[in-house]
């Protein structure tokens, strides 16, 4: 419940259509997209501007009141529930392209602009916003950056932190504070923005994003390549790499993947095979073809199987739905999905699976794997039943002992989906505690009183 | 304070699909407008959920919420998991409806009007001597309405001019050409009463593409509105007459609809009479009948000819054709028939125009809002022809241009399909 001071002060910074408190309301900010966490905050506020937010941290602070930045909400790791109570900021509302900049290459958003939308809006110039996170279409381009959002596209373009140039954040005392510019290089002090991109929404509230652009690449191929053993998958995945090339998509699916998927879209997937990799190659048409020819010419000296190629815009989408169909089709086999996205290096792709299936079978239970493997992060997903309790536990075990081989092989706990509330207990293990120590000293810095998004990371 | 309602099993699983992973905000409408958690798919999901658990009671707010949803199932389209989103909205409405008091209006129309045609047909009349008298424009160009309710304004503003004469089944012409087939068709309760010729019109590419077709006069409302305000039981009576009617006659291979609301009810026919002994059976096999006008010409083996149009359109997809029904490519293979008509596609064009039934009477402000949208939308495409496939659509954008002062026309599909099709 929210106390009654800190309600009528909110009413004198906004209007009371943008606060809201009844249980219904609650209840429904009470979740984002990780499944099992649900903790009801005591208010929400829909909040339309900057200032607005400076405010509303400048009374959080007096008052020592916690505060939760919310996107669309559609994050897996808990990053916009209020653990321990608090106030939400949704900050949807803030959603104006402010300016593309064709000379420079760049875009100043404000923070609350569908991914997808500002993808769609700079293509029309032919520049491109590379980083493609499953939740374009929802998630929001700050969350993107409070998270460091990946995407199929990693490996090739990077991620979301690789794009963004500037931000204007609100502090959680209050302050705004703008950091970074249009240049591509800038060593004036610390890097500011390359530390709030990925800081989960602790250090502070993100209102404009800088966004740097490139040129919309010409032509695409892609190659959708079955294998009967996932050694010569991954071996594959191995060579291309060492061999220099840079596919802009390398995507690997496991058999209990691609049964779901055929069972979901029935494309005339086969069976029984260990693993399908979908490869694709973007960029200057004969660059594209000539890296092509290669990528083909590995696949079959890994004993690949059948190798599907695409001559056309259509027959691409058609290939690529087989591994973005990956998602639905898991959670459509099952009431609850729990899927965490490890990172190890490439050369380790081989041993994870491989190591990950033995866990499986050693808890008798349902996990698939798909993933980036040409960067080498994997969404391990169970498929479970929250009704079945005894399931959940088992699967809780077997995570701990998956996160443990990905930190074992030289990995993370994490690529992409962060820490949030969900891995807490993990990152010791995952960083030492050194490294924890130097990110709290940080926090506090930023943070003296702990009134943004408490309870996560660490 | 609502009665204990126990949700049953097989709707308790649906709402446990939901992975609320956020996917439907992308395009729930209310949502976009509101951005507020609560007034989306989602959020509906996580209410109705906490209800089903007891957790929450049939207050207020969470029935205004329910209420709030414009049942376009865009939602449904971009869901990875597969809710069945639709058809817990048609429970939960069900529940609202049964236990809480309702506009005795509504009610009224719901039993009493809706499912009698020549109850329809005499307020059908009504209006149009409502129009003669020239008391309707009286009415638009005093506003005094307004003052009363800005509903009861625009729903004035909205009645489009109504045809001297309703659809007569005695005027059709049977077909000269070599039979391919025979089919039924579906007239519906509002085309007929206001925009007859889309019901000539469709008879009429029936019999051109070589069918012959049936129009049985004691068809009835197929409850869409009904399904839809959650009065389940008038529905199921009126499913039942309409399966009698249809499976009666002999020797058609398809039921034939030019609504998207009544094809989708009827689809659904066999969903909502799952349960009934007598019925579950027949009731399969007149929703599996049932096709929509573009579904099936798009889809038979007739070589169909078309004359040259010079014409610029834009298509806006019923949400009852391209979300409930999956009908996307079908309207678009027709139209691109049809040599020298351009169809340029409108940004969100499978995104609700507002109209969603009585929505547009229920929760105007919202509908309007996604109309104001919605057009402009279509003046971006520069269309001069602005096609749909559904007769509620079609009153909303028509209210939308005239409003605007647009010079754009709004027509059914199957007026253009007509106009171009050659005997």
């Amino acid at each position: 419940m929210i106390d009654n001071n800190i309600l009528k002060k909110l009413e004198e910074i906004l209007s009371k259509e943008q606060i809201l408190t009844s249980p219904e309301d609650l209840i429904c900010y009470s979740y984002d997209a990780t499944p099992l966490i649900n903790y009801k905050p005591d208010a929400v506020v829909i909040v339309k501007s900057a200032e607005e937010i400076s405010k509303i941290l400048t009374l959080a602070n007096q008052t020592n009141t916690k505060i939760i930045p919310r996107g669309s909400g559609t994050g897996l790791s808990g990053g916009s529930i209020a653990v321990q109570g608090g106030i939400i900021l949704q900050l949807t509302k803030l959603n104006k392209i402010l300016e593309i900049d064709t000379k420079n290459l760049t875009a100043l958003v404000e923070s609350g602009v569908i991914t997808s939308a500002l993808q769609e809006t700079v293509e029309e110039k032919g520049l491109f916003y590379p980083p493609d996170p499953g939740s374009v279409h929802s998630s929001t381009i700050g969350g993107n950056a409070a998270e460091n959002a990946g995407g199929l596209r990693g490996l090739k373009y990077g991620v979301t932190k690789d794009y963004i140039l500037g931000l204007e954040t609100v502090l959680p005392t209050g302050e705004i504070i703008q950091t970074g510019n249009k240049t591509i290089k800038d060593v004036a002090g610390y890097d500011l923005t390359k530390l709030l991109v990925g800081s989960e929404g602790t250090l502070g509230i993100f209102t404009k994003i800088l966004v740097k652009l490139i040129p919309l690449p010409q032509y695409k191929k892609t190659a959708l390549v079955y294998f009967e053993k996932l050694i010569n998958a991954s071996g594959t995945v191995s060579q291309i790499i060492s061999s220099h090339i840079l596919p802009c998509t390398l995507e690997i699916m496991d058999s209990t993947v691609i049964n779901c998927v055929e069972d979901y879209i029935k494309i005339g997937l086969p069976r029984t095979i260990e693993a399908i990799l979908l490869i694709e190659c973007d960029g200057n048409k004969e660059t594209v073809e000539s890296d092509f020819e290669k990528i083909i010419e590995i696949c079959k000296n890994n004993n690949s199987g059948q190798i599907n190629i695409s001559n056309t815009e259509e027959e691409s989408l058609k290939l690529t739905s087989a591994r973005r169909a990956s998602h639905s089709a898991l959670a459509r086999k099952s009431i609850t999905n729990i899927a965490k996205d490890i990172s190890i290096p490439r050369s380790k792709l081989t041993d994870a699976m491989t190591q990950i299936q033995s866990v499986k079978r050693k808890y008798n239970l349902t996990i698939g794997i798909y993933g980036h493997a040409g960067d080498g992060n994997l969404h391990v997903t169970a498929l479970t039943d929250e009704r079945n309790k005894e399931e959940l536990q088992k699967v809780e075990f077997a995570f701990e002992e998956i996160l443990e081989i990905a930190v074992k092989l030289g990995g993370t706990i994490t690529g992409e989906h962060g820490i949030g509330i969900e891995k807490l207990k993990f990152l010791p293990k995952a960083i030492g505690k050194t490294n924890i120590e130097l990110m709290k000293g940080i926090k506090k810095v930023f943070d003296p009183n702990n009134i943004l998004n408490p309870g996560k990371i660490f | 304070m609502s009665k204990k309602y126990i949700i049953d099993e097989k709707d308790y699983e649906k709402l446990l699909r939901c992975v609320h992973c956020g996917y439907c905000l992308t395009n729930c409408p209310t949502y976009k407008l509101t951005d507020i958690e609560t007034a989306s798919t989602r959020g509906r999901l996580a209410l109705m959920r906490n209800f089903a658990d007891s957790k929450i009671p049939l207050s207020a707010n969470f029935i205004k919420q329910i209420n709030m949803c414009l049942q376009c199932r865009a939602c449904e389209t971009n869901c990875p998991a597969g809710v069945e989103f639709g058809k817990l909205m048609e429970t939960y409405r069900t529940i609202i409806f049964t236990t809480t008091k309702q506009s005795f209006i509504l009610k009224f129309i719901l039993k009493h009007v809706f499912p009698f045609p020549k109850r329809m047909s005499f307020t059908a009349k009504l209006l149009k001597y409502y129009q003669r008298t020239g008391l309707h424009f009286l009415l638009q160009k005093i506003k005094i309405l307004g003052f009363f309710s800005k509903t009861l304004e625009i729903m004035n503003a909205m009645l489009p001019k109504m045809p001297s004469k309703f659809f007569n089944i005695q005027e059709i012409t049977p077909s000269k050409k070599e039979k391919k087939g025979q089919v039924a068709f579906f007239s519906g309760c509002i085309n007929p009463l206001f925009f007859p010729k889309i019901n000539y019109d469709t008879v009429s590419l029936l019999l051109k593409s070589g069918y012959d077709v049936i129009v049985p006069p004691s068809q009835v409302c197929c409850g869409a509105l009904h399904i839809h305000t959650g009065d389940q039981s008038t529905a199921k009576e009126l499913a039942k007459k309409n399966i009698d009617i249809f499976l009666n006659l002999t020797d058609t291979s398809a039921i034939i609809v030019n609504a998207a609301g009544c094809g989708s009810t009827m689809k659904g026919y066999k969903e909502l009479l799952k349960e009934d002994k007598e019925y579950s059976q027949k009731a399969k096999i007149f929703s599996d009948k049932v096709k929509d006008i573009t579904e099936f010409l798009a889809n038979i083996e007739s070589n169909l000819q078309f004359k040259d149009l010079n014409t610029t359109v834009t298509f806006q997809d019923p949400c009852h054709l391209y979300h409930a029904q999956k009908i996307k490519e079908e309207p678009r293979i027709l139209l691109r028939k049809i040599p020298g008509l351009k169809l340029i596609e409108m940004k969100n064009h499978e995104l609700c125009c507002g109209s969603a039934g009585i929505y547009n009477i229920t929760n105007t402000s919202l509908s309007m809002l996604l109309l104001e949208e919605k057009m402009q939308q279509i003046r971006l495409t520069k269309a001069n022809l602005v096609l749909t496939a559904n007769p509620g659509c079609l009153i909303q954008l028509k209210f939308g241009i005239k409003y605007l002062r647009l010079p754009i026309e709004v027509k059914h599909i199957v007026e253009i399909l007509n106009e171009a099709m050659i005997e």
